[in-house]
């Protein structure tokens, strides 16, 4: 009985669950489909192969990716701390657009340019993360409402700096192209599509492992998360934790803004992030939060994204189909307690049964 | 500018009952001890279901049913994730707006064959049965139904709450579900009501969005209003009028961005305007929130079952 328990807690059980919780949810949206009058399996086919079909498709889909890898890192970090940020989406817009601007107005050798475009990035990104934390630190307005309102607001801002003071006044809703010192370089060349933001988000990974792991403050971050009146009675700054937790979050968020303009689209676009922020989270509780675990989930949704843009065009069922996939996949997380519950009653039986 | 008043208070109303339906609704969730940030899904979900039952069957109350119906479908997703199984309720919730979003999405493909709005659909702007009341009478059938029935919904919810049985074991439920539970009161059972009806009255909020004050439903329509009647929900300190009361509160600022687009020649570029509402919402929130407030439901969010 105690060694049926050992081997039932750990990683193991949470890779388990989480293949559960997937497989699960695409039988459940397989009949959702079904319902619909729908082949199931060919809409499947046609998402797998819009993902992966060609390698040209995969390296999108990796592209496709970078982002959703930071945007998850970001809700995982904050989410450490209990802080719920999901305006990521917002810190991204941001951070893209500070990107845009520094990476087309500013002259600075190359490399070095690069660096400030992308610093750049993650600074505003912090910035508008920061102002959510200290709104929540001193004023106690819930995390998730200040968020989602400096979402809106970012939105608006964006679209008012890209359509007003930096349009690139070619009559489109854009900035000017960033220079060719601050691009991020290619990996590939054509037709593959992969720059060296891949490189940026895995290094982002070891770092906030690092840092959640082998350092003081993802210690504190941690405990704080676990539980915020013990880490209270131990000394620790609560609030100074969790506003660091949520600029650390938006650092991210601008990161990951900053690449997408660094890397593939070379100026800001009106609506240039279309809901990579409000993916992150998926994604982060996929992972159960842990870092390493977020390349694997966000690759994943990163290629349902790209597959799904085929899916659309081949069997006709819109791509948000992938929001409810995503939605089903927490549904199903959010029930690991019963999964467990019934998984440990299902393996003692077994263990009662090899044992007799 | 003479008109000024009567059209800030009409857009007021029309723009703070979506948020007070959804509002009230999760205000009684709360109440009994389960967090639902996912209001917004609701909202959007059945801003579509009511645009979906108007088209179908051409009547906007059926619509309006629809809507509500498919407010209590999703939002028993949450309930059963959060209540039953003992689920993170924050990100259970989060999980209602993403499918609210895909099947939104979805749907518009599949019944009206189209993105980004449905076709429009019958609606219901205004209250003709008020129209013979002298003087204000013209004024008040000008008013959707919808304004009338959310005051309506008020009344009941403080009377059920301050009055009967059942908004006692409501309070009990959401305090201390342990000594609830030895009282006789079934938990699960009154957390169940309270989620589905906090689901049918977001579902009155949506509706109201897609048929009550347009004729149609937009992808995007909803605009973080969910999110929104959730701060009216802490602004208001989970007490009915309070909650009631922010919530037309983020109504006003609404109205007021909507007065400044009407006025010719006005110097704001439009995205500043549009930000208002956002902006003070968030004013008004920074200025009433205090420190300690967030506690009020004493087991607000913590699950109660036998899988933990």
């Amino acid at each position: 009985m105690k060694q049926g328990r050992k081997s039932f807690s750990g990683l193991k059980i949470r890779i388990l669950i989480t293949t559960i919780a997937l497989v699960a949810s695409f039988l459940v949206g397989g009949l959702i489909l079904f319902l619909m009058k729908e082949n199931p399996v060919k809409t499947y086919m046609a998402l797998m192969q819009g993902a992966f079909g060609t390698p040209a498709a995969f390296t999108t889909s990796l592209t496709a990716s970078v982002p959703l890898i930071l945007s998850g890192l970001a809700v995982a970090v904050a989410f450490k701390c209990s802080a719920f940020n999901i305006g990521v989406e917002g810190q991204m817009l941001v951070g893209g657009l500070a990107a845009a601007v520094v990476g087309a107005y500013v002259k600075l050798p190359a490399g070095l340019h690069l660096i400030v475009t992308l610093l750049a990035g993650m600074l505003a990104g912090m910035f508008w993360a920061y102002i959510a934390a200290l709104l929540k630190v001193k004023r106690n307005v819930h995390i998730i409402i200040a968020t989602i309102l400096l979402n809106y607001i970012a939105q608006y801002l964006v679209q008012y700096l890209i359509l007003g003071p930096f349009n690139s006044n070619e009559g489109q809703a854009v900035t000017p192209l960033i220079q060719k010192t601050a691009e991020l370089p290619e990996l590939l060349k054509a037709p593959y599509v992969l720059n060296f933001g891949i490189v940026l988000a895995v290094a982002a990974i070891a770092v906030i492992y690092l840092l959640l792991n082998k350092t003081t403050l993802g210690y504190e971050m941690r405990a704080v998360g676990m539980n915020e009146k013990a880490s209270r009675i131990n000394g620790m700054n609560v609030e100074r934790n969790m506003v660091t937790a949520m600029a650390i979050s938006g650092m991210l968020a601008g990161l990951a803004g900053a690449i997408m303009v660094t890397g593939s689209m070379h100026r800001a676009i009106d609506g240039f992030s279309s809901g990579y922020g409000y993916n992150g989270i998926p994604i982060a509780l996929m992972a159960h939060n842990n870092p390493i675990g977020i390349f694997f989930s966000a690759v994943l949704l990163g290629s349902m994204r790209n597959g799904s843009l085929l899916m659309q065009s081949m069997v006709g069922i819109s791509k948000d189909f992938v929001d409810i996939i995503q939605g089903l996949i927490i549904i199903f997380l959010c029930s690991e307690n019963a999964i467990q519950y019934y998984l440990k009653k299902f393996m003692i039986r077994r263990e009662e049964k090899t044992d007799a | 500018m003479l008109n000024m008043i009567p059209f800030l208070i009409s857009k007021t109303l029309a723009m703070g009952t979506p948020i007070a339906f959804t509002a009230l609704g999760g205000c009684i969730s709360e109440r009994s001890g389960v967090n639902n940030l996912g209001l917004e899904g609701i909202m959007l979900a059945s801003a579509f279901g009511a645009a979906v039952g108007s088209y179908f069957s051409g009547n906007a109350w059926v619509g309006i049913l629809f809507g509500v119906g498919i407010g209590i479908l999703i939002s028993l997703i949450h309930g059963i994730v959060s209540i039953t199984f003992g689920g993170k309720q924050a990100v259970s919730s989060m999980a209602l707006v993403l499918i609210a979003t895909g099947v939104s999405g979805v749907g518009l493909r599949g019944v009206f064959a189209q993105s980004g709005s449905s076709a429009q659909v019958a609606n219901l702007p205004t209250s003709p049965i008020f129209a013979k009341i002298p003087v204000i009478g013209t004024w008040m059938s000008g008013l959707s139904p919808f304004v009338y029935l959310v005051f309506l919904t008020l009344a009941i919810i403080v009377l059920v709450i301050t009055f009967t049985p059942f908004g006692l074991h409501i309070t009990m439920v959401g305090e201390n579900p342990k000594a609830a539970e030895a009282a006789g009161i079934p938990v699960h059972l009154v957390r169940y009501i309270c989620v589905m009806i906090s689901g049918a009255l977001g579902g009155m909020g949506g509706a109201f969005l897609s048929i009550g004050n347009m004729n149609l439903f937009q992808t995007g329509m909803v605009a973080g209003r969910g999110y929104l009647a959730l701060g009216a929900v802490t602004m208001g300190k989970w007490n009915p009028k309070w909650v009631f009361a922010s919530a037309m509160f983020f109504g006003m600022f609404d109205a007021i961005q909507l007065y400044i687009q009407t006025v010719p020649g006005n110097p704001i570029p439009s995205q500043f305007v549009q930000m208002i509402p956002y902006v003070m919402s968030l004013a008004l929130l920074c200025i009433t929130m205090k420190r300690g407030d967030s506690n009020i439901i004493a087991a607000g969010g913590e699950p109660y079952t036998k899988f933990i």
